[in-house]
């Protein structure tokens, strides 16, 4: 007998969810803007402790998408949610060993072909990926925002850890949760379409 | 909240045949012709279950993932809407799980808001591992979808099911349930099911069973027949795989005239409950049109033995 990967929910509940999702919190999201742009401006910029401050607030967005949007809301649509809430709160848990501890990691947009790579990542979570679902829903108000809603705060990771001076292990370790993230995400939208 | 007389839909359903019939004169001439027989014929078919005799419709209705629509106002009124036209067509049981996220309360929130829901037949599961817990998880959906008992209570995909039996036939025994049941689905865990349906007195069992997913024939469907316990057939769309495997080859006219199947959504329901075993099978949907097409099925002409030989060959020739 055939078995089928199938989500317990739709790609139009998922909508409404993160539409009424947004009303909710709001007005986190001028607070999530607000902390992109000092991570974007810490990478183009860097200045004392400003590694520090880019992983304080990359723990923050993890936090954030692991407990309020996985664990607490997403919870109601998906058995699965608590799950990748505790991934989520794991990740933020290896960014703060790494960047609290004494030798913390230095981000800085990196001129080489992974810091590239990793600006690529960045202009997918914020741009790219949102605007495509915009175009997909054809709405605003279910906007894929970095620091609030999961998939943006895993990409934007991705493309922020790969500007690190980290060598390659630590860096493999930090991406290991994100990656596999964007590709279950993947799969999650290949279901839902 | 007991099945009761299908009769006093009578009218409602006659208001909802006749918008059909005006779609289908606009189709096809069987289709018209099917409208017209469902007028004369005016009866929703119904099954006893085994344990009690009472009768059921033989199209019910699945809510996963189709009333898992969260907060969302306009989606919830939608899902209202559905459960109206559901009833409106003469349907009985609705089929949800605290698996199924927000699905219990989105049925609460539309049952409020009709008029028209005197016929449920509500069945529910129990999806948790400790058995005290399962308690609390049935109390909730019970709460959710605000009535007063559920009809059928079951054991969803045979979790810890040696504990939570003994719990549904406390609660049975108590009035808290009227019915109890297990469940498995996609064909998975069928051995064990069999030994449950040996060994334990069951009212009902689900599990899935549709035009290409046969093999709850070889055994599970005769052992429901013989131990007397009610079938609830699950996915018999395979979700939405046998559309989308079939929905662009012609439906036979033979189909079309002696059961009339005259879409596939009839074509293959009417396969599944006229297995003599089978009570009643569950599709979902979040579409009225296609709930209208699935509870035709429930009206007309159910196909035997032969005909259902040659809907199989059929299928299996496209």
């Amino acid at each position: 007998m055939q078995l089928s990967m199938k989500l317990p929910y739709s790609s139009e509940a998922l909508s409404a969810f993160i539409t009424g999702y947004h009303e909710k919190i709001w007005p986190v999201q001028i607070i999530a803007v607000f902390l992109t742009v000092t991570v974007l401006y810490a990478l183009y910029r860097p200045f004392l402790q400003s590694g520090r401050l880019v992983g304080l607030v990359l723990i923050l967005f993890w936090i954030w998408s692991g407990y309020v949007y996985y664990i607490r809301e997403f919870s109601a649509l998906s058995f699965l949610a608590p799950t990748y809430g505790i991934f989520f709160l794991l990740q933020a848990a290896l960014l703060v060993w790494f960047v609290v501890t004494p030798n913390s990691l230095n981000f800085q947009f990196a001129r080489y072909s992974k810091g590239w790579a990793g600006i690529v990542f960045i202009v997918l979570a914020l741009l790219i990926y949102p605007l495509a679902m915009v175009l997909y829903e054809g709405q605003w108000k279910s906007y894929h925002l970095v620091g609030v809603t999961p998939l943006s705060t895993a990409l934007f990771s991705m493309g922020a850890i790969m500007q690190t001076n980290a060598g390659a292990r630590l860096k493999f370790i930090m991406n290991i949760i994100p990656v596999i993230y964007i590709l279950s995400s993947c799969i999650t939208a290949w279901i839902l379409l | 909240m007991a099945y009761q007389n299908f009769s006093s839909n009578r009218r409602t359903f006659l208001g909802g045949i006749a918008s059909a019939s005006t779609m289908a004169l606009l189709g096809s001439l069987p289709a018209m012709a099917l409208s017209a027989r469902s007028l004369n014929r005016n009866e929703i078919i119904t099954k006893p279950i085994p344990s009690t005799g009472e009768r059921i419709p033989v199209i019910g209705m699945g809510t996963w993932i189709t009333f898992n629509v969260g907060k969302d106002r306009a989606l919830r009124d939608h899902r209202a809407q559905i459960l109206s036209e559901f009833f409106k067509y003469g349907g009985g049981m609705i089929d949800c799980s605290p698996m199924y996220g927000t699905s219990a309360e989105v049925l609460g929130y539309g049952l409020e808001r009709i008029d028209n829901s005197q016929n449920l037949f509500s069945a529910s599961k129990v999806w948790i591992s400790k058995v005290e817990n399962g308690h609390q998880q049935m109390e909730e959906q019970r709460r959710r979808w605000g009535v007063q008992v559920f009809d059928l209570m079951q054991v969803h995909n045979l979790r810890n099911w040696i504990g939570h039996l003994e719990t549904l036939r406390n609660y049975k025994s108590r009035g808290k349930i009227r019915y109890l049941g297990v469940t498995t689905s996609h064909g998975r865990r069928h051995e064990e099911l069999e030994r449950v349906m040996q060994n334990e007195t069951l009212d009902f069992v689900q599990f899935t069973y549709n035009i290409l997913d046969r093999e709850a024939e070889n055994k599970l469907l005769p052992l429901a027949q013989e131990r007397g316990i009610a079938v609830i057939a699950n996915r018999p769309y395979r979700q939405k795989e046998l559309f989308n495997r079939f929905q662009n080859k012609p439906i036979p006219q033979w189909a079309k005239e002696e059961v009339n199947a005259v879409n596939w959504a009839e074509f293959f329901l009417k396969f599944i409950v006229s297995h003599p075993a089978v009570t009643c099978a569950i599709p979902a949907t979040s579409q009225i049109p296609h709930l209208k097409e699935n509870m035709r099925a429930a009206y007309g002409h159910l196909p035997d033995a032969k005909t259902r030989r040659r809907m199989i060959k059929y299928v299996e020739s496209l």
